[in-house]
C-alpha cells in the first residue's frame, strides 16, 4: 500500500546524526526569521511611514542642527557652558529632582493601589491619573495661588511668606505633572508580578515589611529605574512651568526662550536647544534599551492567582500616609483650578462670578474649535503611524526596523521646546529641494492654513511614540502563528491586519488615541514657537492669561480645557467600543 | 552506504527504488536549504533536501527538536523563503506564490484561533476571505463543524473550548478550505495522552476519506508509525531516511535512525562473513522496503546471523540494534540465549522494562507484565530473538572498511 507514495531522498547523510540540540529557530518570532518576499503593500506603507516621519522627525532636527553648528550656534552653545553654565546645572537639578521624588509618589500610590485594601480605590486611581489631562502650567497657577507669597495655604492659613517661585515650585508642579507616568508604568509592572511569588516569600519566613524591601522593590526596579529616567527627560524639557514659575531659576529650556522671544536670536537658540537635546537624548535611550532589557518579570498573561492585600501596619501606615497627602494635595490643587473660575480672584475675592466664563467665551471660541479640529485631525494620524511603524518593526523589518523605531520614539525622546524650534526653523520658509520648490512654507502666520499645519504635524510627532510603544508590545505578544493562520487561510498582510492584528490590539488602540488626543490638546511646549495669531490654540491663550496675571481666566479656562479632553476621550472611546463591537459580530 | 541511499532515488537498475516519475497533484522539493544568518555564524536549518510527496499520501516529517521538519513545512506552506532550491506543485515552482495564494491550509501547534472571533467565525474565516455567497458559507461551515462534532460549541469563543474542542475548531477551520493539502505542525502535542490518541485515528481517517495530501511534522514516533504512509525521519537539517513506517523502523539505515525509534540500545561487532548479499526480493521492494543483507556478526555475546544495511564489507564494524522487545529477560523462549543480571526493572502495566547487564555491556529488556518482575540483582537468562534484529554500520566507522 504504502509503496507507490514516495520516490524520495534526501541529500547524503553524513555519518549518524548527533541531533541538534540548539533551538529550532523557525518556531520562534525572533528577528532573525528571514520572511518570504514582501508583498507590494508592505513597501508603500514602509514609503509612507519613511515620508511622513521625515517631515515631522526628519527636517526639524536636521535644520536644528544645522542651526546650532552654525558659528551663532556654537557660540551660544559654549556660551551655555561658559556664563552660563548654572543654567545647565539648573535643569541637571531639576530633572533629578522630579525624578526621584516623582518616582517614589508614584512606587507609593502603585503599591497602595495594588496592595493596600481600602475604600475609594477607583477614586484615587483617577484623582493620581488627573494632571495628565490638563494643561501642565494650569497646576503651577493654582499652586501659586494656594502656596505664594500671598498663598491661601502659606500665608493665609499659616502666616508664612514663603516664595515659591524657583526651584521648589517648579519641583512641586513638574513631581505632580509626571508622577502619573511612573504611577502607571511601576502599577502596571506590580500587576504583571505573579502572586506566587509572594507567597513563596511568605512561606519561607519573610515579614511584608520585608517582602517589601527583599522581593516587591527589587522586582519592580526596572519599572522605577525606567520612570525616573522619563521623568529626568521631561523635567529638563518641560518649558511652560519655568515661564510661569520658574521665577529666576533659569533653567535650559527658558534659556531657549528667552533666546528666541527675546532677541530673536535663533541660531543661539539652537545652540542652547543641543545642549539641552544632548542629556535628554543619552538618558531616553539608556531608558530604552537598558533600564526596559533589566525586566525581571515574566509576562505569561495568565496569572496565578490574586494578590493578598497587604495588612502589616508598618508597611500599610507610612504608604497610606504619604499617598493620602499626596491625593490631598493634587486634590487641592485642581479644585482651587476649578473654583477659581467662578470666583472673582481666588483667596482674595471670593465673591462668585461668570466674568471669566464670559472673557473665556468671547476670547476663546475660535480657539477651542480650531483646538479640536487640530486635535481630531492629528490623533487618528498619529495613531495610524504608531499602527504601521510598530507592523513594519516587529513583523517585517526587524533588523532594520530597529532604526524605524528610533526614529519615532524622538517624537517623545527630543525635548517639546527644542522640537518646537526645530519645526520653526524648518518650516517658517519653504523647503527647497535641488532648486525646486518641495514645500511651501507651513509654519508663521504667513504660511498656508495660518501655520495649522505645522502645529499638525507637532502633534503627529508627540502623539506618536506613546501609542508606537503601546502597539510594538501588543503585537509582540500576539503569536505570530495566529497571523499565519490568517494567511494560511487565504488572507493578504492588508486583509489579516485588518480582520485579525488590530481587533487584537483594541487595548493599545485605545492607549494610543488617547495618548494623541491628550497630548494635542494640553501641549505647549513644542508649540510655543510656532503659534500664531491666525491659528489659535487654547494652551497658548491660556499662557497668556496667566502671563498676564489674569489667572481668573487661566483657571476657567483650563477647566474648560480638561472638561473638553475627557468628553473627546470619553466619545473617542465610545466610538472604538463601537467599531469593536461591530467586528465582533 | 551513503552510496548505497542515493542511488534509491537516481533510478538506474539496480536501485528499488517505487518510482522515478511524478505524479499529477505531486508536491516536490528539490534541493531546498535554508541559512539562517547571524554574528555567530551561519546556521543551516535545512540542508539540501529532496523530497517528492504524491498526493493522496500521508507523509510525516519526524526528528528531534533543531533537525529542520518545521522549517521545512513552513518553507512548503510559504512562511519562510529557501535559502536555495525550490519548491513544485504539480511541476510548477511555487516560490513565487505568497503564502496566502497557496493550496494548502495550515494546522499550528498553538492552534492559532483568532481569539476574537467565535467558533463560527473562525471556521468562515478563509470563506469570508474568498468572498464566498452567504448561504454557502453558512453550507460549508456547518458541514465541517458537524464533521468535527463541533457543532453545539458554534457560537463560543476560544477561551470557552478545551484543547481538544479548539483543536476540532482548528482542524475544521484547515479542512473547510478544501486544500489540496493539509499542513500539521505538531498539532498533537498540546493534548493530553489519551486524547492524542484519539486525535491521530480521527486525523487520519479524515484524511483517507477526503482524500488530501497530509504533510505532518512531529516528534513523536508513535505518532508519526500510527498514522503515516511515509515516514521521512530527519536530523540536523537533513533528511536520514523516507520510507513506510515499518521499514524504518525495522530496516533504519544507520544508527541515528535506529536509536530515534523504539528503544533499546546497540551492541558493537564485527562482521564474519555475508552469508547473503543484496536481497532483491520483489516482496520487500513492494512493501517499499530497504534491501537487507544477511550477515555473521561477531558480538560479545557470540556470532549472530542477522539482516543488516547492504554494504558492510566483512571485517567492517557493525553494530547490531536490539530493542527492548527483541530481549526477552527470565522468559526462556526460543532464540539466542544470553545470561545478564537484572539492574533495574519498572512494571508499565503489559510489560515490564529491564535493565539487563550482559556481556555486551547494559541493554534494555522486556518481560511479559502478566508475570511477576524479576528482582534486581538476579541473574536470569535471556533470549534474543535474531530474526528481529538488523545491522547497521558500526560506530567507530560509519562505513564498511
Amino acid at each position: 500500500m504504502a509503496n507507490a507514495v514516495i520516490a524520495a531522498v534526501a541529500a547524503p547523510s553524513g555519518a549518524d546524526g548527533a541531533p541538534v540540540r540548539g533551538k529550532d529557530p523557525s518556531r520562534h518570532s525572533g528577528s532573525n526569521r528571514s520572511k518570504p518576499r514582501e508583498s507590494a503593500s508592505v513597501w508603500v506603507i514602509l514609503a509612507g511611514v519613511v515620508v511622513v516621519l521625515t517631515l515631522v522627525l526628519g527636517l526639524p532636527v536636521v535644520k536644528l542642527l544645522v542651526s546650532a553648528f552654525s558659528p551663532a550656534g556654537r557660540t551660544a552653545m559654549a556660551g551655555a557652558f561658559a556664563n552660563h553654565a548654572e543654567t545647565f546645572w539648573h535643569s541637571i537639578v531639576l530633572g533629578l529632582l522630579v525624578g526621584l521624588i516623582g518616582t517614589f509618589i508614584g512606587f507609593v500610590c502603585a503599591y497602595v493601589e495594588t496592595f493596600i485594601q481600602m475604600p475609594g480605590k477607583k477614586a484615587m486611581h483617577w484623582l493620581t491619573l488627573l494632571p495628565t489631562i490638563s494643561p501642565p502650567f494650569a497646576a503651577a497657577t493654582a499652586i501659586i495661588t494656594l502656596f505664594g507669597k500671598r498663598g491661601m495655604v502659606t500665608n493665609g492659613l499659616f502666616g508664612l511668606e514663603f516664595n515659591i517661585y524657583g526651584l521648589p515650585g517648579l519641583v512641586t508642579v513638574l513631581t505632580m505633572t509626571f508622577t502619573p507616568v511612573a504611577y502607571l508604568n511601576i502599577k502596571g509592572m506590580f500587576e504583571n508580578l505573579d502572586p506566587a511569588t509572594f507567597e513563596a516569600a511568605s512561606s519561607l519566613g519573610a515579614s511584608e515589611f520585608k517582602t517589601l524591601f527583599k522581593v516587591t522593590v527589587p522586582m519592580v526596579l526596572p519599572a522605577m529605574l525606567s520612570s525616573f529616567l522619563v521623568l529626568f527627560v521631561e523635567g529638563i524639557a518641560d518649558l511652560a512651568n519655568p515661564l510661569v514659575i520658574g521665577g529666576d531659576y533659569r533653567v535650559l529650556a527658558s534659556q531657549i526662550y528667552f533666546a528666541v522671544a527675546g532677541s530673536g536670536d535663533i541660531s543661539g537658540a539652537a545652540g542652547v536647544a543641543l545642549v539641552l537635546l544632548v542629556p535628554a537624548l543619552t538618558v531616553f535611550f539608556i531608558q530604552k534599551y537598558w533600564a526596559n532589557k533589566k525586566s525581571v518579570v515574566t509576562v505569561t498573561g495568565k496569572p496565578t492567582g490574586s494578590l493578598k492585600p497587604v495588612t502589616s501596619k508598618t508597611v500599610t501606615v507610612p504608604m497610606l500616609v504619604i499617598a493620602c497627602l499626596w491625593i490631598a494635595l493634587v486634590l487641592m490643587v485642581y479644585l482651587s483650578l476649578f473654583v477659581g473660575g467662578f470666583v472673582k480672584i481666588l483667596g482674595v475675592d471670593n465673591g462668585f462670578t461668570w466674568e471669566h466664563f464670559i472673557f473665556v467665551h468671547r476670547l476663546g471660541s475660535d480657539a477651542i474649535g480650531t483646538t479640536l479640529l487640530l486635535t481630531l485631525l492629528a490623533a487618528p494620524i498619529a495613531a495610524l503611524l504608531a499602527l504601521a511603524i510598530a507592523w513594519l518593526v516587529v513583523r517585517h523589518f526587524p533588523r532594520f526596523g530597529r532604526i524605524l523605531d528610533l526614529w519615532g520614539m524622538l517624537g517623545i525622546a527630543i525635548p517639546g521646546t527644542v522640537l518646537g524650534l526645530g519645526f520653526a526653523l524648518a518650516y517658517s520658509e519653504s523647503t527647497v529641494l535641488f532648486d525646486y520648490e518641495v514645500l511651501p512654507p507651513l509654519a508663521g502666520g504667513l504660511a498656508v492654513g495660518g501655520g495649522a499645519i505645522a502645529i499638525v504635524m507637532v502633534f503627529i510627532a508627540r502623539g506618536d511614540p506613546t501609542g508606537q510603544q503601546a502597539f510594538i508590545s501588543a503585537l509582540q505578544q500576539i503569536n505570530p502563528q495566529v497571523e499565519e493562520a490568517s494567511t494560511s487561510l487565504g488572507a493578504s498582510p492588508l486583509q489579516t491586519v485588518r480582520k485579525v492584528t488590530l481587533p487584537l490590539m483594541s487595548s493599545a488602540l485605545v492607549t494610543s488615541i488617547t495618548y494623541a488626543i491628550t497630548k494635542s490638546m494640553t501641549t505647549i511646549t513644542a508649540i510655543i514657537f510656532i503659534t500664531t495669531p491666525q491659528t489659535k490654540v487654547m494652551t497658548s491663550q491660556i499662557l497668556d492669561e496667566v502671563d498676564a496675571g489674569r489667572f481668573g481666566n487661566a483657571f476657567a479656562y483650563s477647566s474648560l480645557l480638561i472638561i473638553l479632553v475627557l468628553v473627546v476621550l470619553g466619545l473617542a472611546n465610545i466610538l472604538l467600543r463601537q467599531l469593536n463591537h461591530s467586528k465582533r459580530s | 552506504m551513503t552510496q548505497m541511499h542515493m542511488s534509491d532515488n537516481s533510478g538506474k537498475p539496480a536501485s528499488p527504488a517505487p518510482l522515478a516519475s511524478v505524479q499529477a497533484g505531486a508536491l516536490e522539493l528539490k534541493g531546498i536549504t535554508k541559512v539562517y544568518r547571524s554574528k555567530k555564524g551561519d546556521f543551516r536549518a535545512v540542508d539540501d533536501t529532496n523530497l517528492v510527496i504524491e498526493p493522496g499520501t500521508f507523509v510525516t516529517l519526524l526528528g528531534p527538536s533543531g533537525c529542520g521538519k518545521t522549517t521545512t513545512l513552513r518553507m512548503i506552506a510559504g512562511f519562510e523563503q529557501p535559502t536555495e532550491g525550490d519548491v513544485l506543485l504539480d511541476g510548477q515552482s511555487i516560490l513565487d506564490v505568497t503564502a496566502d495564494k497557496r493550496p494548502m491550509s495550515m494546522v499550528f501547534q498553538s492552534y492559532a484561533l483568532f481569539p476574537h472571533l467565535s467558533v463560527r467565525g473562525n471556521v468562515e474565516f478563509g470563506l469570508k476571505i474568498k468572498k464566498m455567497n452567504k448561504e454557502e458559507r453558512a453550507k460549508k461551515v456547518d458541514q465541517a463543524l458537524s464533521m468535527m462534532g463541533i457543532e453545539q460549541y458554534a457560537d463560543r469563543y476560544p477561551h470557552q473550548l478545551s484543547g481538544g474542542q479548539q483543536q476540532r475548531v482548528a482542524l475544521a477551520r484547515a479542512l473547510v478550505m478544501e486544500p489540496k493539502i493539509i499542513l500539521f505542525d505538531e498539532p498533537l502535542s498540546n493534548l493530553d495522552a489519551r486524547l492524542r490518541v484519539k486525535m491521530r485515528g480521527e486525523i487520519r481517517e479524515l484524511q483517507r476519506n477526503l482524500g488530501l495530501t497530509a504533510i505532518f511534522v512531529t516528534h513523536d514516533q508513535s505518532e508519526a508509525l500510527t498514522m503515516s504512509d511515509v515516514v521521512v525521519v530527519m536530523s540536523a537539517g537533513k533528511v536520514e531516511q523516507v520510507g513506510s513506517p515499518w521499514g524504518i523502523y525495522h530496516r533504519p539505515i544507520n544508527r541515528f535512525v535506529a536509536s530515534f525509534l523504539g528503544t533499546g540500545g546497540f551492541i558493537a561487532g564485527r562482521v564474519g562473513k555475508v552469508l547473503e548479499e543484496v536481497s532483491a526480493d520483489p516482496d520487500h521492494i513492494e512493501d517499499g522496503l530497504p534491501p537487507a543483507c544477511l550477515y555473521r556478526v561477531e558480538t560479545p555475546l557470540g556470532e549472530l546471523d542477522v539482516h543488516g544495511v547492504p554494504g558492510i564489507a566483512v571485517g567492517g564494524d557493525a553494530d547490531v540494534v536490539i530493542r527492548a522487545e527483541n530481549l526477552m529477560v527470565g522468559n526462556p523462549v526460543p532464540g539466542h540465549s544470553v545470561e545478564g543480571k537484572v539492574v533495574s526493572s519498572a512494571f508499565d502495566g503489559e510489560v515490564v522494562h529491564y535493565q539487563v547487564e550482559t556481556a555486551a555491556g547494559i541493554l534494555t529488556g522486556s518481560g511479559p507484565g502478566s508475570r511477576v518482575p524479576v528482582r534486581s540483582g538476579t541473574t536470569v537468562a535471556c533470549a534474543l530473538e535474531t530474526p528481529a534484529l538488523w545491522a547497521v554500520p558500526g560506530k567507530r566507522n560509519g562505513v564498511a572498511r
